[in-house]
């Protein structure tokens, strides 16, 4: 699996939660591959990570955003101009989600000035092809509130 | 080798095996696109849509293997079809069932297996979704969670069958 983390101002990932004790996050997930996106979605149910709404393309996603909110997006750059102008919407606060919500997603390749323009989007994680479910599943834990238990611990 | 038990339902299940009209159909891209997605996801040479007949157990869908049926008798898939539950086999070698079986002992090799029962909602359990290396091997939580998520899009897949004949 080929991931990249997000550029160094993007804060540090949190390592997958094995047990997760927070409720599942809302995450919208724009995947078009039949197999990846059912089975990403079935195990991040599963596993409470994630209560994942499914979409195969950035037109569908487009349609949901305007009409409720997520916790968290998931979404592969297949059709990186539309991904990336959603993206855009997003953090123009010109969906139903609040803007700063964490997106992760996926690419076949990754230029620079693609890497460029995700930093501006905040994208907290990038994963290049090819990536594993559990590489998905990983990502979509880092997309989770951080505990309020590690913030106090110290 | 512990030969694998004949379930006292079998006739049941056999009877729910022939019903779904699958077997010696040749292969199909919705079966063979799973066993691909496995094989890739967990580095395994050899995953397999087994499904156990009366006396053999012939691939719908295969990857790494060159034969379509072997016997019953001495298939892992014929212990896996006994429980609902993902059966693992870490290391073939240290398994009474499966010590001195010939797949074991030759070719192709088997030290590791895992088999997903395929149970129709009738409760009969037809065959396997399985995997199979040439090393031991583990499986964590979440590689028995995507595991059996591939599972139950098979099993999906051979009800879709059932239902559109």
């Amino acid at each position: 699996m080929a991931v990249i983390h997000a550029p160094q101002t993007l804060p540090v990932h949190a390592p997958a939660a094995p047990a997760p004790v927070a409720p599942p996050i809302e995450l919208l997930l724009v995947e078009p591959q039949f197999l990846l996106r059912r089975t990403v979605a079935a195990v991040a149910r599963d596993m409470r990570l994630a209560n994942p709404k499914e979409v195969t393309s950035i037109d569908q996603a487009d349609t949901l955003l305007s009409s409720r909110a997520f916790d968290a997006l998931f979404l592969s750059l297949d059709d990186e101009t539309a991904a990336l102008a959603l993206m855009g919407r997003v953090r123009n606060g010109d969906t139903r989600c609040a803007p700063d919500i964490p997106i992760a997603v996926t690419a076949a390749a990754c230029s620079t000035p693609l890497a460029l323009r995700l930093k501006e989007l905040e994208v907290r994680r990038l994963l290049l092809r090819p990536f594993k479910v559990k590489g998905v599943l990983d990502a979509i834990a880092a997309l989770r509130p951080v505990p309020v238990e590690s913030h106090t611990a110290a | 080798m512990i030969p694998a038990p004949i379930p006292a339902d079998d006739e049941r299940r056999l009877q729910a095996l022939r019903e779904i009209l699958i077997l010696d159909t040749p292969p199909e891209e919705r079966f063979d696109r799973v066993v691909r997605f496995a094989a890739d996801e967990f580095e395994m040479p050899i995953v397999l849509v087994s499904l156990v007949d009366a006396s053999r157990q012939w691939f719908k869908a295969r990857v790494g293997l060159d034969v379509c049926e072997t016997d019953r008798e001495s298939s892992f898939c014929g212990h896996a079809i006994l429980q609902a539950e993902i059966l693992v086999v870490d290391n073939a070698l240290e398994d009474e069932r499966f010590h001195d079986n010939p797949l074991v002992a030759g070719p192709p090799g088997i030290r590791f297996y895992a088999g997903a029962p395929l149970q129709l909602p009738g409760g009969a359990i037809v065959g396997t979704l399985c995997m199979v290396d040439s090393r031991p091997r583990t499986l964590d939580a979440t590689d028995l969670a995507i595991f059996g998520s591939l599972r139950d899009l098979v099993v999906s897949e051979l009800i879709s069958q059932e239902v559109t004949g």
